[in-house]
């Protein structure tokens, strides 16, 4: 399976382009009609641009007005690299992010910890920029009215209506949930550097059920895109409230962005069965990072049990490192545990669906190191 | 205390590559040998650690020169501070640490001998961290890693690891302070209420 990678779709074509290069994932879409959406950023190694400008740039979309929304899901660098770079290019598009970030806290970690001079780049730096290009955007309009739209559980928060063109595509946010909202609100605060405490580089350490988790339906195609939501024993938070919400969108979806790189920490059995469709394409970017890099074996195993549609943008395991001198790599033998390059390939997987036609299949192309698990 | 004949030239090759400026002090009409004090004997530039290793001259007497009297100064023994071996680097980087947990650091390092080298993510025992550093390597602490060969006087050669924390400065109130209300300006034009 390898189409032109560069083709742009149709106009009736839906498109689903995961990008993952071990460590972060891009989400780029096409609603039809020539417009698109991106959901989260991570950077290209050899052009050091942000994925989802390059993609679609090569494909010849315009990207200050064919974008028409830009959704940040959470600030973990994973997920935010580059983000500034597109809101910057992606003029027109609408910034959406995490309901959970509005507090003062945040902004005051922001404001805290997103001075370049010596912490190097992070998540919260990337706000840092985007509100920045926010104020900069709107520099006549009325105060508390600059800001990105906050995404919460069961808000639309793109509607692109059959009267202005010739397919429907609706948005959702599926979380965070108000009280994962009010619990990250509090978890922010303590993140807030004290008097007399070392200054640090940023490291984000929120947790991952302020995640935004969206719906997206174009026309009679519907997609779940997990972001790094979790699941908690607790129905107020993470996908069981996502389940129990009474206001979700109905149908089911015949594309997944599989939760948190298909770790056990986000595996839900009921989004299986009550959100998707039976065998869905089950779309997964690795973690290259930490002790146990995501998805373990076990993870695809338990992801098996539902689909045999597994794809991965890349190797969960990240790239071995290149050799260094000989009495380096003695050195860093004997006294690293685990080395690895963390920035590998930008793997790319393509979802394109022709809309409109019930029954219709989807067809998948896997680019630069993204596989099928079989 | 031993009197130290220890001339200026000696003292700045055997400092090796520290950068150090001796004045020397016929110039400023000193006797040779006699060095004046404290009109500038060393003006150490990058060796807060050498000089810190120095105990306060002893003024015993003084000596005439040319121009007029100076204190005949003792000077502590070199073997405090005459570095003892050379480290040749063979590889560097920068590294932040991510996470640590009880036993381990894990931490993204960049290459900095070879910059255009992809980053590196490497976990490592908290043991390899000294003593004194190990309080600072939380998450978001930055530090340098080197790798090379020690070669000592004695012409030993050692292959050696060092891990060094950068010691930045200690959040103040005021800046705490002026965070707070930048932040709630920021959320006034952010947060429609």
């Amino acid at each position: 399976m390898s189409g032109n990678r560069y083709t742009p779709p149709s106009k009736n074509e839906a498109e689903i382009s995961i990008f993952g290069p071990g460590v972060g994932e891009c989400i780029v879409l096409h609603l039809g009609d020539f417009e698109w959406m991106v959901v989260d950023s991570c950077i290209d190694r050899e052009s050091k641009k942000p994925i989802a400008l390059q993609y679609l740039e090569k494909i010849g979309v315009d990207v200050t007005t064919a974008v028409k929304c830009f959704v940040a899901t959470h600030w973990h660098d994973d997920h935010i690299s580059g983000a500034a770079q597109i809101l910057k290019a992606c003029s027109s598009a609408q910034f959406v992010c995490s309901a959970a970030l509005i507090g003062a806290e945040f902004l005051q970690l922001v404001n805290l910890l997103g001075e370049r001079s010596f912490m190097g780049n992070s998540g919260v730096d990337e706000f840092t920029q985007i509100f920045e290009e926010l104020i900069r955007r709107s520099p006549n309009v009325r105060r508390q009215s600059v800001g990105p739209t906050w995404a919460r559980a069961d808000l639309l928060i793109l509607r692109l209506p059959k009267t202005d063109r010739s397919i429907r595509a609706e948005v959702f946010a599926l979380s965070p949930s108000d009280a994962a909202i009010t619990l990250a609100l509090h978890e922010i605060g303590q993140l807030l550097p004290t008097p007399q405490t070392p200054k640090r580089r940023a490291v984000a350490q929120a947790p991952n059920h302020l995640s935004v988790a969206l719906w997206v339906t174009v026309e009679n195609l519907h997609i779940l895109l997990g972001s790094d939501l979790e699941h908690f024993p607790d129905e107020r938070l993470g996908w069981k409230a996502v389940l129990l919400s009474p206001t979700k969108p109905s149908g089911k979806a015949l594309v997944v962005k599989v939760p948190h790189h298909g770790s056990a920490n986000a595996y839900c059995q009921d989004i299986w069965f009550d959100l998707l469709t039976p065998n869905p394409i089950a779309l997964i970017t690795p973690f290259s990072s930490g002790r146990k890099p995501l998805p373990t074996e076990d993870d695809i195993k338990r992801i098996r049990s539902h689909t045999s549609n597994i794809y991965c943008t890349g190797a969960p395991h990240g790239i071995r490192p290149p050799r260094l001198e000989s009495p380096v790599e003695r050195t860093i033998r004997e006294m690293v545990r685990t080395r690895r390059v963390i920035q590998g390939p930008m793997g790319h997987i393509r979802v394109r669906y022709p809309l409109g036609i019930e029954g219709a299949n989807p067809t998948i192309d896997v680019f630069e190191g993204a596989r099928r698990f079989t | 205390m031993e009197s130290a004949n220890f001339s200026p030239k000696q003292f700045q090759e055997e400092s090796g590559n520290i950068q150090s400026r001796v004045i020397e002090p016929r110039k400023i009409g000193a006797p040779e040998g006699v060095f004046p004090f404290p009109s500038g004997f060393l003006i150490a530039q990058k060796a807060e650690s050498l000089s810190e290793s120095f105990s306060e001259p002893q003024a015993k007497d003084t000596v005439t020169g040319s121009n007029g009297h100076f204190p005949r100064i003792v000077l502590p023994t070199p073997s405090q501070f005459v570095p003892t071996s050379r480290f040749q680097v063979l590889q560097k980087w920068e590294g932040s640490i991510i996470g640590v947990s009880a036993d381990e650091c894990r931490a993204v390092v960049g290459n900095m001998t070879s910059p255009e080298a992809p980053e590196e993510e490497v976990t490592f025992s908290i043991q390899e961290i000294s003593e004194s550093d190990r309080g600072l390597a939380m998450p978001g602490a930055v530090f340098y890693w080197s790798v090379g060969y020690e070669d000592s006087l004695q012409g030993q050669r050692t292959r050696k690891s060092t891990i060094r924390f950068r010691r930045l400065p200690t959040w103040t109130e005021k800046e705490l302070n002026k965070a707070r209300q930048e932040a709630q300006s920021l959320r006034d034009l952010l947060v429609r209420k």
